[in-house]
């Protein structure tokens, strides 16, 4: 009944605001009578109802327009589908896309860009939009050929979970640096306890253990990408891996599958867990009241370094689209990055608002959730997904890399190197 | 120890004894993945995570429905049961055709045919989804429930089956059938389909639990809840809850048991079965 | 004719696909716009020839269909033997050896993930009461493929226990009873009598494990994804990664004809030696 209530009172306000936006919208969807089809991965937990309310009401505010959602369970199968059904030759009208996906679908001129959307007097974003939107995110939406193909939804970054009792148990404080939060994990690595579990995924399938670790290498200084090649082997990509490999070699850090750190910091057994923002809910109903679960934004490196890493997809424009459905989907996805449907979905989510306007519409939530604010301002910094289709590959190099160092005992520096051969290989055969 | 016939029966009570034992404990290790995957689902998380282990089901009871309630496990089910019904009654049309025209019929290529047909067994299904994606797409099939039947509509151990079996079928037989004037058709339907009633029941069961536990074909060529069946069902679930372990251990057990539950009546003719095919291949 | 409906299937839904497959693995195919695919003749063949990643996935589907089939047909004919009296404690062991196999790879694979969670599974909990080692089981590259094994050497050996329970039954009594009271103990008996008679059933089981596991795919995507570090990454699964996750489709395409070669020349070879036996 709350919830109901409270959709209502926003809905009457996203009215008030959006009407004018939504007249216009509305006789132009009016007069097509579209259909789109939005083929996405937010069928979990709180995700699939908020996605549902946002387009309903959408659709109340722009007759005209029907969106279809079809949602898959996650990322690895979303991205399958997606490719399948270009190959097949029927596509959706709008998908999510992480930036990598979406460079292989503009080589293979499966997506339209946006720029002539987004500048557009009539249907465009309004100037100030550029000042608002995180410049993390913003700078996320470009290709390297300069254009816009990529429109943001649903954009998280990589926080600290951890378990304040055994924090305080231990007379530690929340560490903020990279260096003291090696400290603290060892310290806390007794009785059948550690520090942190991750999952690294695999070659086909990296997991936030990759994630992790590529933010650390940023915090550190390193670089993911130059000049549209891979630099896997930096000096400070080194040091990262080293990094993780001493916690490993103490005990503080466990390797597993299947969100192992959120079924360790459930179970009380490990003090730390470094998870995308859009995990919360699932990190709070893990640990079910049993402790005190808060949430630190992610430790600098040395030099006061930040690093991180954004998650989450934007959304693309597939090229079998008419006309008349590519309008229509591009007031969807402007709407959904509107303040308040962005607020209202970070709210629900856990995911982040794309704009610094929307905080504005979650004061009351960001009182109680302080973390959803560190969160969204890390978006300033954080990169996302480097926008080349060797990416996928380089990503899954960097995965065994990790595995051939915490598994199996290589150095990082091979271990590392093998990467960058693998993922420059790639890069090269396109 | 004596010796003489005493000792040799107390040799061979003893070893009836030891392997009686050793046949138990067999079972005991075969069966308890099955066992531990009921106690887990009547756990609570707090005790699954414990530590030395928990061996006992705690009757908690509140995982099966929360598990029920995460997915449109009803629809799965009709899915399933809908797919593989009617895949056996294709399968039984096909392999009976088949099965007579190369055990019973002569025509010139026979040989040949049967060759063709057994290769078509070596060729992993992993290696032909992307040309079936696209012939299903071309028919406008994705996502149907026919893109789930008909490519599995003719099976080579169905036609195996029915090929050594009419081709066991006494001569005299076949001849009375064509001295009262009967064609091939009429003698296939009024006498040699009914005699093959224990074979087709045998097919039918193979056919319907692979049906009911396949996986990958129906991921890649269906992406929608409402023809999905039930095995991509529990595999969506799986990657959504993933650490929901007791959530997953009784959705685990609701999709499993209507197969067991198959599979256990039906055991002996399924063994039977295996035996006829195995009498085949020895020649 | 008769023949037709179920050639009409494999012609489609097989054969033509099959061919299909052949013809884009001489091209550098483009999944996403079939136009914009180059062709590259034998390219794609040197390329597999000179790829570490083939080569060691040809030495990770050797490992696994080795022990799977060597632990399928010697183990499969020891419980086989071990369960083929009568008496109620065989009969429920029948039951239990045969169920896993008839029960779906899905749902049974998620249940042996949590059996070997290092951290929480059930296997290394034990190893800890009992102050052992623990093994990182499906996170460990030593470790991940005999877990895999252990897997389906469970879900498949009800497969196997059939077919040979199916051929003990007709190996001859009278010939069993007959080395029996000339002296020979249990084993000389089934050294000389029993298996002699069971060398066809040997045979087919050989070869229907052999392309059974060649083609395993679910499990390993389930439990392993391939890793840790391709540890399980058997051919079968890199055409899969190559094809479904890469999207280099030419490439996988060459890995699926040289498979299907593979597979072909080991079943012809079986016919050809069961020829011989008979």
């Amino acid at each position: 009944m709350q919830r109901h209530r409270r959709f209502i009172a926003i809905a009457v306000v996203f009215a008030a605001v959006a009407t004018p936006l939504a007249a216009s919208a509305a006789t132009a969807g009016q007069r097509a009578g579209v259909t789109i089809s939005f083929m996405e991965a937010m069928a979990s937990g709180t995700q699939k109802p908020t996605l549902d309310d946002l387009t309903r009401n959408f659709e109340q505010t722009h007759p005209g327009i029907t969106i279809n959602l079809i949602a898959e369970p996650n990322y690895g199968v979303l991205q399958q589908k997606e490719q399948a059904s270009i190959a097949a030759g029927n596509p959706p009208t709008i998908g999510q896309a992480y930036e990598n996906w979406a460079a292989a679908y503009a080589d293979a001129k499966a997506i339209v860009p946006l720029d002539n959307y987004v500048n557009s007097k009539k249907v465009g974003v309004p100037k100030t939009f550029r000042s608002n939107i995180w410049k993390g995110v913003w700078n996320d939406l470009f290709l390297p050929d300069g254009k816009i193909w990529m429109w943001p939804f649903n954009k998280s970054d990589y926080v600290l979970f951890y378990n304040a009792n055994m924090l305080k148990a231990a007379g530690l404080s929340v560490p903020t640096t990279w260096a003291r939060y090696a400290t603290a994990e060892k310290k806390l690595t007794t009785g059948g306890d550690w520090g942190e579990s991750l999952d690294t995924g695999t070659l086909s399938a990296p997991a936030n253990g990759t994630l992790e670790y590529l933010s650390i290498v940023r915090a550190f200084g390193g670089t993911w990408i130059k000049n549209g090649k891979p630099t896997l082997d930096t000096k400070a990509a080194v040091q990262a891996l080293q990094f993780l490999d001493d916690l490993k070699a103490h005990g503080a850090l466990q390797v597993g599958t299947n969100y192992p750190e959120q079924t360790a910091l459930g179970a009380g057994r490990s003090a730390f867990a470094v998870s995308s923002i859009a995990g919360y809910p699932y990190m709070l109903a893990a640990a079910g009241g049993k402790f005190n679960m808060q949430v630190a934004p992610l430790p600098a490196g040395p030099n006061g370094g930040q690093g991180n890493a954004m998650a989450g997809t934007n959304i693309v424009i597939f090229a079998n689209a008419s006309t008349a459905q590519r309008a229509a989907a591009w007031q969807f996805m402007k709407y959904l990055s509107s303040p308040h449907a962005t607020a209202y979905w970070a709210i629900k989510t856990g995911y982040l608002p794309v704009t610094k306007s929307a905080l504005v519409y979650m004061k009351k939530y960001i009182a109680t959730h302080p973390y959803q604010k560190i969160a969204a301002q890390a978006l300033q910094y954080a990169g996302g997904n480097p926008p080349y289709a060797w990416w996928t590959q380089a990503e899954g190099d960097v995965a065994e890399a990790m595995q051939a160092v915490l598994d199996n005992g290589a150095s990082p520096a091979s271990a590392l190197a093998t990467a960058q051969q693998k993922a420059m290989q790639a890069a090269s055969n396109p | 120890m004596t010796n003489g016939v005493g000792s040799a029966l107390w040799r061979r009570r003893s070893r009836r004894f030891r392997s009686g034992l050793l046949a138990l404990l067999v079972g005991v290790v075969f069966a308890f993945p099955f066992y531990w995957v009921v106690v887990t689902s009547l756990n609570s998380s707090n005790s699954v995570f414990q530590f030395p282990p928990n061996f006992l089901p705690g009757g908690v009871v509140g995982n099966y429905a929360h598990a029920w309630h995460e997915a449109t496990w009803v629809r799965y089910f009709l899915n399933t049961v809908l797919i593989a019904g009617s895949t056996v009654a294709l399968v039984l049309l096909t392999s009976l055709l088949a099965g007579f025209a190369l055990g019973v019929m002569r025509f010139r290529g026979r040989e040949i045919a049967f060759f063709l047909i057994l290769s078509i067994l070596m060729i992993p299904k992993v290696v032909l989804l992307i040309p079936d994606y696209i012939v299903l797409k071309e028919l406008h099939w994705l996502d149907t429930y026919w893109a789930q039947i008909i490519p599995w509509g003719a099976s080579v151990f169905g036609i195996f089956l029915l090929r050594q079996f009419f081709g066991a079928l006494p001569p005299e037989l076949i001849e009375a059938a064509e001295l009262d004037g009967a064609s091939q058709l009429q003698f296939l339907r009024t006498i040699a389909a009914p005699l093959a009633r224990p074979a087709l029941i045998t097919i039918g069961l193979y056919i319907f639990i692979g049906s009911w536990n396949s996986f990958l074909w129906p991921f890649i060529m269906t992406s929608s809840p409402s023809v999905q069946p039930i095995e991509v069902g529990l595999s969506t679930f799986f990657g959504t809850n993933g650490t929901d372990w007791p959530g997953l251990s009784a959705a685990v057990v609701f999709t499993t048991l209507p197969i067991m539950i198959v599979f256990m009546l039906s055991q002996r003719r399924l063994v039977a079965g295996a035996s006829a095919t195995t009498g085949a291949v020895k020649g | 004719m008769y023949l037709s409906p179920a050639l009409l299937v494999f012609l489609v839904f097989t054969i033509g696909p099959a061919l299909f497959v052949l013809y884009i693995s001489f091209f550098n195919w483009n999944l996403l716009n079939p136009s914009l695919s180059r062709f590259v003749g034998g390219g794609n063949y040197s390329a597999l020839l000179h790829s570490s990643d083939f080569w060691n996935s040809i030495v990770t589907s050797v490992y696994f269909v080795g022990a799977t089939v060597g632990g399928s047909t010697v183990l499969g004919l020891g419980i086989a033997l071990l369960l083929s009296r009568r008496g109620l404690v065989r009969r429920i062991a029948r039951l239990a050896v045969l169920t896993p196999y008839f029960t779906p790879l899905v749902a049974t694979s998620i249940v042996w993930v949590w059996i070997f969670n290092p951290q929480f599974g059930l296997i290394d909990s034990l190893l800890r009461l009992a102050h052992l080692p623990e093994v990182g089981w499906l996170q460990s590259t030593k470790w991940a493929m005999p877990a895999l094994i252990v897997y389906t050497l469970w879900h498949d050996l009800g497969f196997t226990v059939i077919i040979f329970l199916a051929g003990l039954a007709t190996v001859s009594g009278e010939l069993r009873e007959a080395a029996r009271v000339d002296g020979a103990n249990y084993w000389h008996e089934v050294r000389d009598v029993v298996l002699p008679q069971l060398v066809n059933t040997t045979l087919f089981v050989i070869v229907i494990t052999t392309v059974d596991s060649l083609q395993a795919f679910t499990q390993i995507y389930t439990m392993t994804g391939g890793g840790p570090l391709s540890a399980t990454t058997t051919t079968g699964f890199l055409l899969y990664q190559q094809s479904f996750v890469f999207y280099k489709t030419g490439f996988g395409a060459a890995i699926a004809v040289v498979l299907f070669v593979v597979i072909a020349l080991f079943t012809l070879l079986q016919l050809r030696l069961s020829r011989r036996a008979t």
